[in-house]
């Protein structure tokens, strides 16, 4: 079940909201689990006993925790408990692609059955691992209540997709929580906004991307008009998702972190990734970077700390070799950036620092959006007019002319404008912001039920 | 203590061998080869009764499955009366795996309503059309050979 489906909007969340609000205080982490439980199992009947099943070790993982001060048992504990996690995700996301790479390597013929990949393993792997970590550092108490920490896995709002929330961000709301109108209402505003992200951005971008790149010839402007499509619908996909996980989160009384903060706006790599998939940096710096040395090393070793976390952060986006080479190119140039361009950069005009950083973010898009090698190549050899169709075509006007109020739309929502003018609105008359979010809904319902495009990008991860 | 301990140890080691049954089970009861498109592509075209039918590309599946995977091929012939196909896609997650069959089942229903009343054949052909799924990949054949290519297709499976 995805949030920007109809099932989703009109069953199961009033159903589950209700249900949620009407019961005590004491009952609601049973009904959070039992319905996100549900949710997980509309799409995934089979894994979700395998999620059940990591809850249920890495509850125990922690209990052992308790059970003992002695260090070399809970440093076995822990490595036994981070050995499991990782190597369940290892199995199932990476296992065929590994077999993969050595059968090219060395010309094996190893036969691997391929299995599905259980959704947002990637997300509560992640989860499950800074709550044993945080559990054996003492950072945070061991859960003792089993369902309190299968609320913490499994709650639907970001089990699929994020935000990764770490326990320590929630350990406290996990037993009592504050649920007020002002909360729920703000909730249903950030959920409303996600979904227009989503459902009116995102899918359109989407379309017009996937009829450029499936054009047999493309002019150098016309491939560029596509790669920031699909740059945009990545953003707006992944970050409508959040929205909408941290609305309904909000709903539900909790407060997840924030996993954006429009990153279009960055003047420069370093500055994009403080602002994009915030979650994901911010539990890679913890529980990796930090742990390696971070940056109080010497410039060697930072800068194989930095090469290790952008592997990683590549390779937890896919097991395809275009996501690992994504990562390293964002790992190169904030090396780059660290040691040589920032420091020439802030000098330049800020025009100059905006259309570098948008340059090199759309390459690293194309990276990201082409598994195929063949296709990116060719992709990036028309964005430079290699094998493209000349520098400008009727293609191009074409797509700008039939899409310009969505490309518009797009690039302001790029920005912190439309935020502002609803807050702004807000405060004067709640009335105003109330009538531009049903607005907004009844679009977003309109596009879904007379689209059929409405894919979820990062539910692959 | 020391009870509890054990106790602990015990649970620990039992969610650990449900874990690997858990994983023993579903590799043998869902799971394909893991066979690159482009190679089942290669093969299947080699197969009877496609030679008279097109590759297709991302834009034609979307106009007529309203979808587009993540990995697919797909074959039909350019004539508005022959409903022949063969469409075989591979699935990132159950999610796109669920997308791409209600597409395939929509699109086929869709196709025995346009011809019922004037194009029996194509209506005889469509309601024998094959279809399955194993693994992340999905299979949908509409034609006199539709079997046949189903047989060659889970051989290159697996």
């Amino acid at each position: 079940m995805v949030f920007s489906s109809l099932n989703f909007l009109f069953i199961f969340l009033p159903v589950t909201l209700a249900v949620y609000l009407l019961v005590p205080q004491r009952l609601k982490n049973i009904v959070l689990l039992i319905a996100s439980v549900y949710f997980y199992a509309w799409g995934e009947p089979v894994y979700v006993v395998l999620m059940l099943l990591n809850i249920l070790f890495n509850y125990v993982a922690g209990l052992q925790f308790a059970a003992t001060k002695n260090k070399r048992r809970r440093k076995k504990q822990l490595i036994l408990a981070v050995l499991v996690n990782l190597l369940l995700l290892g199995f199932f996301k990476y296992a065929g692609f590994l077999v993969g790479t050595l059968n090219s390597l060395f010309g094996w013929s190893i036969v691997w059955k391929e299995l599905s990949l259980p959704i947002g393993i990637s997300f509560y792997t992640f989860q499950a691992l800074s709550y044993v970590i945080d559990a054996y550092r003492g950072k945070v108490k061991v859960q003792k209540s089993f369902i309190n920490f299968a609320v913490y896995i499994t709650m639907f709002p970001q089990l699929i997709a994020g935000p990764i929330v770490t326990y320590s961000e929630i350990e406290n709301q996990l037993g009592r929580r504050t649920i007020n109108i002002a909360k729920a209402g703000a909730g249903i505003e950030r959920l409303i906004l996600g979904l227009a992200k989503k459902v009116i951005l995102a899918n359109n971008l989407g379309l017009l991307y996937t009829s450029i790149q499936a054009s047999a010839e493309r002019s150098v402007m016309t491939t560029w008009l596509g790669a920031v499509c699909l740059a945009m619908q990545i953003y707006f996909d992944f970050s409508g998702y959040s929205d909408m996980a941290i609305g309904m989160g909000k709903m539900l009384g909790f407060d997840f972190p924030e996993n954006f903060n429009f990153p279009f706006m960055a003047d420069s790599v370093t500055e994009f990734w403080r602002r994009w998939h915030m979650t994901l940096s911010g539990w890679f710096k913890d529980y990796v970077y930090f742990p390696l040395g971070g940056s109080r090393v010497s410039a060697l070793k930072h800068i194989r700390n930095t090469l290790i976390v952008w592997f990683l952060t590549g390779l937890w986006h896919g097991a395809s070799w275009n996501f690992v080479m994504w990562g390293l190119y964002y790992g190169v140039l904030l090396i780059i950036e660290k040691y040589i361009v920032l420091r020439v950069m802030k000098r330049l005009p800020s025009p100059v620092q905006y259309i570098y950083t948008f340059v090199v973010v759309i390459l690293g898009f194309v990276l990201f959006g082409n598994t195929d090698f063949t296709e990116m190549g060719k992709y990036m050899a028309n964005m430079f007019g290699g094998g493209a169709s000349g520098f400008i075509d009727g293609a191009f006007l074409y797509y700008v002319k039939n899409n310009l109020i969505l490309l518009i739309l797009s690039a302001v929502s790029c920005s912190p404008i439309f935020r502002k003018l609803l807050n702004k609105i807000s405060r004067k008359n709640s009335y105003a912001a109330i009538g531009i979010c049903l607005v907004l809904f009844f679009i977003c319902v309109a596009f879904l039920v007379y689209g059929s495009y409405n894919p979820f990008l990062y539910f692959r991860f | 203590m020391q009870k509890k301990k054990q106790k602990l140890n015990i649970a620990e080691g039992a969610v650990l061998l449900g874990i690997v049954i858990f994983i023993i089970c579903i590799m043998s009861a869902n799971s394909s080869a893991d066979v690159p498109i482009s190679v089942i592509e290669q093969k299947m075209t080699e197969q009877e009764g496609l030679s008279d039918m097109f590759r297709q590309d991302a834009a034609s599946v979307k106009s007529v499955y309203g979808i587009v995977p993540s990995e697919f091929m797909y074959y039909k012939t350019d004539a508005v009366m022959d409903v022949r196909e063969l469409f075989i896609a591979r699935a990132s997650g159950a999610d796109e795996m669920d997308a791409i069959e209600s597409a395939a089942a929509e699109h086929i229903s869709g196709q025995i309503d346009a011809f019922t009343g004037y194009g029996p054949d194509q209506v005889a052909l469509l309601e024998h059309s094959v279809s399955m799924k194993k693994g992340d990949y999905f299979f949908l054949a509409v034609g006199d050979h539709a079997e046949q290519w189903q047989e060659a297709f889970i051989k290159l499976i697996g």
